[in-house]
C-alpha cells in the first residue's frame, strides 16, 4: 500500500478553489445567458445595424459597436482622421491582446470573446477577494453574484476591455492591500492601457502607500503614479507615430465627447434635444441615477470613503463631456456600486428580487445591443 | 528624496515599457492609409475644384463647389454645384446621390463627396498606394476599390481621379467670397 502525501500548500490551494467554486458557477451561468441570448439573436433578431463579420458569427452580436474598432486596431495600428471618427479613441491593451489571440490561428472575434470572457471569470475572482477583505465573505458572496448577473453585465462577454479592467481594479487593490507594490504597478498600468478610469483607482490606494516607509514607500508612490505613467506612454506612442499625442482625446470628440467644466450642464440643457434624436439616452439617465443612488447606499453602509468617491467620479466625470451617453458601461468599473447593490440585498427577499430582476434585465439588454450601443 | 527618485524611476520604467509594447506590438497603419487620410484632410479644407475630365478624346473643363444654396422658401439649403463646360450643370442637395450622380461628382473631385469617401475607406481597408504619373509629373495612386485618387508625392494633395477607364486632373482652389457670391447666384 502507498499513500499520496500531497504538500500541505497544494492542499490549501486546493481547499481554497474549492471554496470559490460556487463563483464558477455563477459565472458560467451569467455567461451561458448572455451567449445563448447572443446565438438566438444571430438566429432570429433583428440584424440591421450589423456588419458584415457580426452576420457571419454565431456570437457576432458580441463583437459589435466599439468591438470593431478595437479589431481595426489591431488589424490595421491606429489611424487618425481629423475631425472624424477614429480609432486613436480606443487604447492599446485590448488591441494588443486580440493580435496575440489572433497569432494561435482565431479569429479576431473568437479571440475577443474568449478574453473577455476569461478575463470576466478572474475579475469575479479578483472582486470577490477585495470584497471579503473590506466586507466580509457573506456580503462578498452576495455582491460577487450580483456582479455575474448585472444587467449591464452582457459588456463583460463583449469584444470590450471592460471585464479586463475591472480585474485590473480589484487586482491592484489587493496587491496594494498585500503591500505588493511592483504587482500594484504592473497591473495598473495593463489596466490604465486597457481604459482611462484606472487612472481613479489610485485615489484608494493612495493612503496605503503613505502608510509605507522607507524604500518601499518610494515604490508605493510609484505604483500609485502607474496610471499616469501608462497614460503617458500611450501619449508617447500617439506622439511618435501620429504627431498627436493627445491623439485619443482628439478623436473622442468627432463622437461628441469634449470636456469643459460646465460639461454636466451642457448633458442636461441638450438632454431634450438628444432624446428626440436618441431616446436610447433614458437608458444611460436612469443608470447615472441608478448609480448615484447605488454610491450613497455603499457610503451608508461603510464602504471605505475613498472607493466611493472613485465610484462617484468614474460615474459623473463622463458626464462633463457634455454627453449621457454610455454610462451605464461606465459605472460597470466602479465596484463600489456592486457594494451599493449588496448593501440593498441585505434580507432574503431583497437578495432574491435583485437576482431575478438581474437575470432578466441581463437577457433584455442583451437583445437591445442590436438596437444600440451599450 | 530617495522615495522621490524610487518612485520617478518606477513611473519612467512604466513609460518606457509601455511605450515599447505598443510599438512592437501594435501594426504601423500602410503607407497608403496614411495617404489616404492625409487626401481626404486636404479634400475637407477645400471647397472648390477645378477639373478636367478626357471623354473619347474631348477635354471637358469641370468646376464643383461645395456650400450653401437657395433651397426656394426663403430657406438654404446644403449641397454640391457642379458646372462643366458643356454649360451642363449638376445641383445635388441630397445626403445620398444616386449612382451615376455619385461618379461625376467623384470624377470631377468635388470635395464634399470624395473627402468622407477617402476617410471611411482608409479607416477601415488596407489602402494599396501605387507609384505613376499625373500630367507628367511624378504621382502617387492611392486606389480605393473602384476609385483610384492621384495625390502628390510627400505632401499627398490630391492631383486627380480615375474611375474605371475615366481619368481626370483635379485642382483643389482657394474660395474667395466673390467667387461664393457669383457662384451662389448662378444656381
Amino acid at each position: 500500500m502507498s499513500e499520496l502525501v500531497l504538500p500541505a500548500r497544494a492542499v490549501a490551494v486546493g481547499e481554497r478553489l474549492q471554496r470559490r467554486a460556487w463563483i464558477l458557477g455563477w459565472w458560467a451561468g451569467g455567461r451561458l445567458l448572455v451567449l445563448a441570448t447572443a446565438a438566438v439573436v444571430h438566429f432570429t433578431g433583428p440584424r440591421a445595424l450589423a456588419g458584415q463579420a457580426e452576420r457571419s458569427h454565431l456570437f457576432g452580436l458580441l463583437g459589435a459597436w466599439d468591438g470593431r474598432w478595437y479589431r481595426i486596431v489591431a488589424v490595421h495600428g491606429y489611424l487618425l482622421e481629423p475631425g472624424r471618427q477614429s480609432d486613436p479613441a480606443f487604447f492599446p491593451l485590448y488591441p494588443l491582446l486580440l493580435r496575440a489571440g489572433h497569432a494561435f490561428g482565431v479569429g479576431y472575434l473568437t479571440a475577443g470573446l474568449v478574453i473577455s470572457n476569461i478575463a470576466f471569470l478572474a475579475a469575479l475572482a479578483a472582486f470577490e477577494g477585495l470584497t471579503r477583505a473590506l466586507h466580509g465573505a457573506q456580503f462578498a458572496r452576495r455582491a460577487t453574484i450580483y456582479v455575474a448577473v448585472f444587467p449591464v453585465g452582457f459588456v463583460f462577454s463583449m469584444m470590450y476591455p471592460e471585464s479586463l479592467v475591472l480585474c485590473a481594479i480589484a487586482l491592484t487593490a489587493l496587491a496594494a492591500m498585500r503591500g505588493r507594490w511592483l504587482a500594484t504597478a504592473i497591473v495598473a498600468a495593463a489596466g490604465t492601457l486597457a481604459r482611462p478610469e484606472m487612472l481613479f483607482v489610485t485615489l484608494p490606494l493612495l493612503p496605503l502607500a503613505l502608510r509605507e516607509r522607507g524604500a518601499k514607500r518610494g515604490l508605493a508612490l510609484g505604483a500609485v503614479l502607474a496610471p499616469v505613467a501608462a497614460l503617458g506612454s500611450f501619449a508617447l506612442y500617439l506622439g511618435l507615430r501620429l504627431g498627436d499625442p493627445l491623439a485619443w482625446t482628439h478623436a473622442e470628440r468627432a463622437w461628441g465627447r469634449r470636456f469643459t467644466p460646465i460639461g454636466l450642464l451642457t448633458a442636461m440643457e441638450h438632454l431634450p434635444r438628444a432624446v428626440s434624436a436618441n431616446a436610447w439616452v433614458l437608458r444611460d439617465v436612469v443608470f447615472f441615477l441608478l448609480y448615484l443612488a447605488l454610491l450613497y447606499a455603499a457610503f451608508r453602509f461603510g464602504a471605505p470613503r475613498l472607493w466611493v468617491l472613485a465610484g462617484a467620479v468614474v460615474v459623473v466625470l463622463p458626464t462633463f463631456s457634455g454627453s449621457f451617453n454610455a454610462i451605464g458601461r461606465f459605472g460597470l468599473l466602479a465596484p463600489a456600486v456592486f457594494w451599493g447593490l449588496a448593501a440593498l440585498g441585505t434580507s432574503r427577499r431583497a437578495d432574491r428580487a435583485i437576482r431575478w430582476l438581474s437575470v432578466g434585465l441581463l437577457i433584455a439588454a442583451t437583445v437591445h445591443l442590436s438596437f444600440v450601443f451599450p | 528624496m530617495r522615495t522621490v527618485a524610487i518612485a520617478g524611476l518606477v513611473a519612467a520604467a512604466i513609460v518606457g515599457a509601455g511605450w515599447g509594447l505598443q510599438s512592437f506590438g501594435l501594426p504601423q497603419a500602410a503607407r497608403g492609409n496614411e495617404a489616404a487620410v492625409r487626401a481626404a484632410v486636404w479634400f475637407m479644407r477645400f471647397r472648390l475644384t477645378s477639373s478636367s475630365v478626357q471623354i473619347g478624346g474631348h477635354v471637358l473643363h469641370a468646376r464643383c463647389y461645395h456650400g450653401w444654396f437657395d433651397g426656394g422658401h426663403g430657406r438654404d439649403q446644403h449641397g454640391t454645384l457642379l458646372e462643366l463646360s458643356n454649360q451642363l450643370a449638376v445641383r445635388d442637395v441630397r445626403r445620398h446621390p444616386g449612382a451615376t450622380a455619385l461618379s461625376v461628382l467623384e470624377l470631377a473631385g468635388c470635395t464634399d463627396v470624395l473627402g468622407p469617401r477617402v476617410a471611411s475607406y482608409a479607416i477601415a481597408n488596407t489602402v494599396p498606394l501605387l507609384h505613376t504619373r499625373v500630367s507628367d509629373h511624378a504621382a502617387l495612386a492611392i486606389r480605393l476599390h473602384r476609385l483610384t485618387v492621384f495625390v502628390a508625392p510627400g505632401t499627398d494633395r490630391p492631383l486627380g481621379v480615375q474611375l474605371g477607364r475615366l481619368r481626370s486632373t483635379i485642382r483643389l482652389t482657394q474660395m474667395t467670397a466673390s467667387l461664393a457670391r457669383r457662384l451662389k447666384a448662378g444656381s
